[in-house]
Order: C-alpha cells, then structure tokens, then sequence
C-alpha cells in the first residue's frame, strides 16, 4: 500500500464530511413534491456588488407573495417563494438558479439584478422551460430566440442612455463626458447617450471605463473633470458612483454628475454613505411615476417604508411578482410556456387601470378587462420582453433629499 | 433534483481538476501559482471563441489546451531571474492582464458582454435529455484521466526530480539537473490541465464572461491543495469533493432555516463555510492525505 494507515482514516473522514455536506440536497425532494403551493423563486444579489439591493428585492417579493396570499392566492392554491443569493456573480448565480429550478421546482423566477447574473441563467431558463423576470438592463437578455419567456422589468440600456442625454440638454449641457463601469448593462447606455446628445448638438468629449472594485478612482475621475465638461454621465452603482462622487467632492470639479436613482437614492442610502455636501446638486433619473404610482404606494406601505422612499428594485420585484401571480390565474396553469403568453396582455390591455393586483385577480375571475399599471413606472410591453412607452423623472439631490425636477421621455 | 446533483458534480470535477493543476505546479513543484485564474480564463475563452466560431467542442479544447501550456510555459521563463515570491507576483499580474485584455478587447473577446451559445462535445449525436449525463461523464473521464496522469508522473523519476527541485533547487542543480527545464515543464503541465478545465467550465455553462473568472477561483483551488495536504494527489482529489459540496450544500441552509431572512443567511452561510475550513485545518493541519513518498522496498 503507498499510503499510511493515516491517510485511510482520514479518506474515511473526508468521504463522512462531503457526504454530510451533500446530504441537505436529497432532504427537501420528498416533502416538497406532495404539496400545492404555486412555486416562485427569487434569485436576489444579497451579497456581493449588489448587496446594497438584496435586502430591497427580498422584502419587496415577501411583501407581493404575502399580499396575494392573504387573499386566497392564485387559482386557490397558495403562492410558496423560494430566495436563494447569487452573490452578483455568474457562477453562483448559476448554481442558485439551477437549485430553484431542479430542486424547489420554481416555474419562474425574479429578481435577477445584475446582467451578468442574469445572462448566465438565461441558457439554462430557456433549456428548461422557467419563466425569467430580470431587473437587468442589458439589451441582449431580450435579444435572440427568448421563447417568450423572459421579460424584463426594467428599462433598457437604449432607452436609458437616450432619457440621460435628453436630461443634460435639458439642464443647458453643451459638452458631456461618460465615465462608465464595465458591466454588460451599464455599457449598453452609452452608445444611446452618446447619439442622443450629438443629435441634440452636444459634444462628447471622453468615454473613459472603469472596473468594479478598484481601491481608488482617482486617476479616471481627473482624467474625465480635468477638461471640465458642462455634465459627467457616471452609469454605475450605488458602491462606485458613492466613491467616484467623494472623490470628485474632494478635487473641487464643479461639472454636474448624472447617473441612476438606483446609485444616487436608492432609499436615501447614498446620501448616508456619502454626507449632504457631497450628494448636493447630483441628478439621477428613473422611469417614473415611481413618486405618484397606487402601485408603488401600496409597495411602500406594504414593505413598511416613509412614502416618499425611492426603492427602484425592490418595485421592480413588486411588480414581477403581481405580474406573474396575475399571468397564473389568467393562464389557469402555473406552467411557464402557458402563463408567459398571457404577460403583454395584463399591462398592454384596455380597461380600467388597477394598482392591486388582489383586485385584478377578481376581474379576472369575473371575466372582465383591466391593465395592471405598474409601480415602478405605467409601462407596456414590447413583443420581445421589453418594456416601453415610459416616462423617466428627472431628480437632483437638495439638501440630503432628492425630488423631482423634470421628466422626459 | 437529478440534474442538480449533476451539474454540482460537475462543478466539482471541474474545481478538483484546477485544484490538481495547482498541486502539481505548488505542492510538488513549490511553484506558486496566484495567477491560476487567468490561465483557467485563457482556457476558457480560447475554447469558447473557437468553439462559437464552428470549430468542433473538441478540437477547440484541444487547442485551448495547447495554448494555455504554452503561455504557461512562457509566463515561467519570465520570471526566470526572479525567486519563487516573485513567481507568485508575477503570475498574479498575468492573470489580470488577461481579463483586462479580455474585458476590453471586445472585438475579439465581445467584452464584458460576453460569449453566448457555447457548444458542448457530441451535443448534436445524443438526445437533450442526455446531454447532461453525458457532459457528467465527460467531465469525469477528464478528472479520472487527470488524476491518474499526475499520479503516474509523481511517481516516475520525473516526479522525484520536481520534488527535489522544491526542497532544494541548489542541489538539484549541482547535481547537475537542468532546474529551469524542470520548472517551466511543471508550469506548462499544470498550464495544460487548467485549459482543461477552463474549457469544461466554458461547456458547462455555455455562457462565459469576463465576472465569471476572478481570484475566488484561486482561492477554491488553494483551498483544495491546503486541505487535501500539498503534494497528495488523492487529498486534493478528496478535498475538491469537499469545498464544493460545503459551498453547494450550505444553500440548503435557507429551506431548513426558516427564521432568518435571505440577507442573513446569505451573510451566515459564506461565514458557516469559512469557519468549516478553519475547522479542517484546526484538526488536520497538514490536510486529510500526506504526499506520496518512495519507500525502500516498494516498486
């Protein structure tokens, strides 16, 4: 034998350990498969990039699914949600994803927020027939032969980078820079960006990237503030747009910073991370009517958060959940190839607008019509999963507090 | 729940091979390889160009091998002058160079949108259904042909002479052993079977990007080596089997644990994983096998 008597125990002890570990996966099989609950997953990024956002999604889908559970769920059976983290990364996203679907029995799942994550699990949600609600923007999660199965609550990066350009003109931008993180959606504005405002007589002068995670941003920030541009468009997050604006605080460049609610708000945590007197004066834009919408209201008051907190994601997810619950009943079946036909229709419809979706799941059951207008913005959908016809609000920290300013489309 | 344990097994096959890798290159050429994840994203990306461009899965694994062994062998002539803490910056800084080049060279590479419709081997001769169990096997056939090729090069000559090159290259070269020729040998090896499994991570998920490769890859495969105890082949192969299974098993913990939320957990379950290596390591500090020694008397 070429090993020690040691080395068997210790094989022995190994084996015992990874079959310890292992041993959770076969448990929740049996005693999932005899019940009837409506299975929804949420793959939600509570740790990683996205873990300022986590939390948000996670309260936001218990919120939905406890709403439409408290009035008798959907086709009579409850609705059961299922999280699971993909620690904003591909892999783990993956590895999230095919636990909901092989293992809980998910027939849809929300939540996804970064791209990344969310192109990864694509291939994977087509092959088995999983109904994919993503807050991602990247324009290619909707591109190509989607089965009709994903549809994306969230703007597109197009669009985005165009309601960015319009806002900057708006403000009397003449020249604008682009200092932009290196993810799938946050690239995907700044082509858009670009165009719109050459059109609207503006001069790019620097498009200049930047890694997530880099201990300093210093060297991008002078490069882009140092030819004092009239506006710095920033696509990032809440992490790195939180860095970037400090620094820029720090060297006394005075161009306007334009970038998403989610990184500027995002209920009021940037303001927290950085101070009033950095945060004064920073524009960031979202489709809205997030402020004025029932459906965000009811969103705010059910997740327990002050009115006037903007919390994009988690609305997001309200609405993926409301959307989906609404597309089961209508379907009569909670199988993802029938219930995602029935998706356009619940927003694109005529009929009275509702922002409950326990009243629209009565309508339906009474065989009347109705259109679910969103909480975060009164959208409709595109054939290829896309939503349009949105309105974005233009907003500018004061004070600490961030209120609407203007709105474009 | 079948295809679940599948593709977990997979996974794990595929941290095991990139683990061996690294324990050939560090636990018996004392080689220190941080920039691991490169050369697996290397791998991965020259197997996915090729492969989405119409080259056949296996003739583009292929070749992602033959690159990744010759960059390999190229990144250990650089540090020639250097000493073996140099070797690890080194590395490191090549690995970053490449997902640098990667991230940016879009033209090549699509960027950080990266490559979609990646190909596996044979998908179009077995029916779908099949196509996991047969990637199953697949990946295993590679680990089992991987393990047995490294055991059989420890024990060879070849082996002894690595390992003498680690405990003391100054002897080993006033024997007059060719200590460089040694070294970039070992390096283009262990270059070899992280395109291995660079490539099955590029078929597994059909989908690769820039954000899927980065330092945590390092730290699984270090993981394996520290655990499995450097310079045992069956450690590593033990100890791959038991880092995955802990990272994919703690994902239970939310079904189980009901009163915690998911940002708690989620929080709780990366910590429940550290604390379980720290344990092994507590009580096994030299990891679960030893190194293979030639006794006196044996063949």
């Amino acid at each position: 034998m070429p090993f020690p008597p040691l080395a068997r125990r210790s094989f022995l002890a190994a084996s015992l350990l990874s079959l310890a570990a292992g041993l959770p996966m076969l448990a929740p099989t049996g005693a999932l498969a005899a019940d009837e609950t409506i299975k929804i997953g949420l793959l939600a990024p509570l740790t990683g990039t996205g873990g300022p956002y986590g939390k948000e999604e996670e309260d936001a889908a218990k919120a939905a699914v406890a709403n439409i559970n408290a009035a008798g769920g959907v086709l009579g059976r409850k609705l059961e949600l299922f999280v699971a983290d993909d620690e904003t990364a591909p892999t783990a996203g993956v590895a999230a994803a095919r636990k909901l679907i092989d293992v809980n029995g998910v027939s849809a799942i929300t939540g996804i927020w970064s791209s990344a994550v969310g192109l990864a699990v694509r291939p994977l949600a087509l092959e088995k027939g999983v109904a994919l609600l993503p807050n991602g923007s990247a324009d290619e999660l909707t591109q190509g032969d989607t089965k009709g199965l994903v549809w994306r609550f969230q703007t597109n990066g197009k669009d985005w980078g165009r309601a960015f350009a319009n806002v900057a003109l708006k403000d009397g931008a003449k020249t604008a820079s682009i200092l932009v993180l290196q993810t799938p959606f946050t690239l995907s504005t700044v082509k858009p960006f670009e165009e719109a405002f050459t059109a609207g007589g503006g001069k790019i002068i620097d498009v200049v990237y930047f890694n997530p995670n880099q201990p300093s941003y210093r060297t991008e920030v002078d490069k882009v503030f140092d030819k004092k541009p009239d506006a710095v468009f920033v696509p990032s997050y809440i992490p790195e747009f939180s860095a970037i604006a400090k620094e820029v605080y720090r060297s006394g460049f005075e161009s306007k910073l334009y970038t998403f609610s989610h990184a500027a708000d995002s209920q009021g945590k940037f303001v927290q991370n950085v101070g009033k007197q950095v945060a004064e004066g920073i524009n960031h834009v979202q489709a809205v009517p997030v402020g004025n919408s029932t459906t965000y209201q009811l969103y705010l008051k059910l997740t327990g958060q002050k009115p006037d907190t903007l919390a994009t994601f988690g609305a997001n997810v309200f609405d993926e959940i409301n959307i989906l619950a609404l597309a089961i009943e209508k379907a009569k079946s909670d199988k993802a190839v029938d219930f995602t036909k029935q998706i356009p229709s619940l927003v694109n419809g005529t009929g009275p607008a509702i922002s409950d979706p326990v009243e629209g799941l009565k309508l339906i059951r009474e065989g009347k019509p109705f259109r679910y207008a969103g909480a975060t913005s009164n959208f409709r959908f595109a054939p290829n999963g896309d939503q349009i016809d949105l309105d974005y609000g233009h907003f500018r920290v004061t004070d600490g507090v961030s209120k609407l300013v203007g709105s474009t489309k | 729940m079948i295809s679940y344990v599948a593709a977990t097994l997979v996974l794990v096959a595929i941290a095991t091979i990139a683990g061996l890798a690294l324990n050939l290159q560090w636990g018996l050429g004392g080689l220190v390889n941080f920039g691991l994840f490169g050369f697996y994203m290397l791998g991965a990306y020259v197997c996915a160009l090729l492969d989405t461009k119409g080259v056949p899965p296996l003739a583009a694994m292929a070749a992602a091998i033959v690159v990744t062994a010759a960059v390999s062998a190229a990144v250990s002539l650089i540090s020639v002058r250097l000493s073996e803490d140099y070797l690890a910056i080194v590395t490191l800084g090549f690995a970053e160079c490449v997902r640098l080049f990667i991230s940016y060279e879009e033209w090549l590479t699509r960027g950080t949108l990266g490559v979609p419709g990646i190909v596996r081997p044979f998908a179009g001769s077995v029916p779908p259904e099949w196509s996991d169990a047969v990637f199953l096997a697949f990946a295993y056939a590679w680990l089992a042909l991987v393990f047995l090729l490294l055991r059989k090069i420890t024990r060879a000559p070849f082996g002894r002479l690595v390992r003498a090159t680690r405990d003391d290259a100054t002897v080993a070269e006033a024997l007059g052993k060719n200590v460089l020729a040694v070294r970039a040998k070992v390096f283009a090896i262990g270059g070899a079977l992280l395109g291995v499994a660079g490539s099955l991570h590029a078929f597994h998920y059909s989908y690769i990007d820039p954000t899927q490769f980065s330092t945590t890859l390092n730290a699984y495969a270090f993981m394996a080596v520290i655990i499995g105890g450097r310079g045992s082949h069956l450690g590593v192969l033990i100890a791959g089997f038991t880092v995955i299974l802990l990272l994919e098993g703690s994902r239970f913990l939310a079904d189980v644990i009901p009163f915690l939320d998911g940002a708690q957990l989620a929080a709780l379950r990366l910590f429940l994983v550290g604390a379980g290596l720290v344990a092994i390591l507590i009580f096994k500090p030299d990891g679960l096998v030893r190194e293979y020694r030639l006794r006196s008397g044996a063949s």
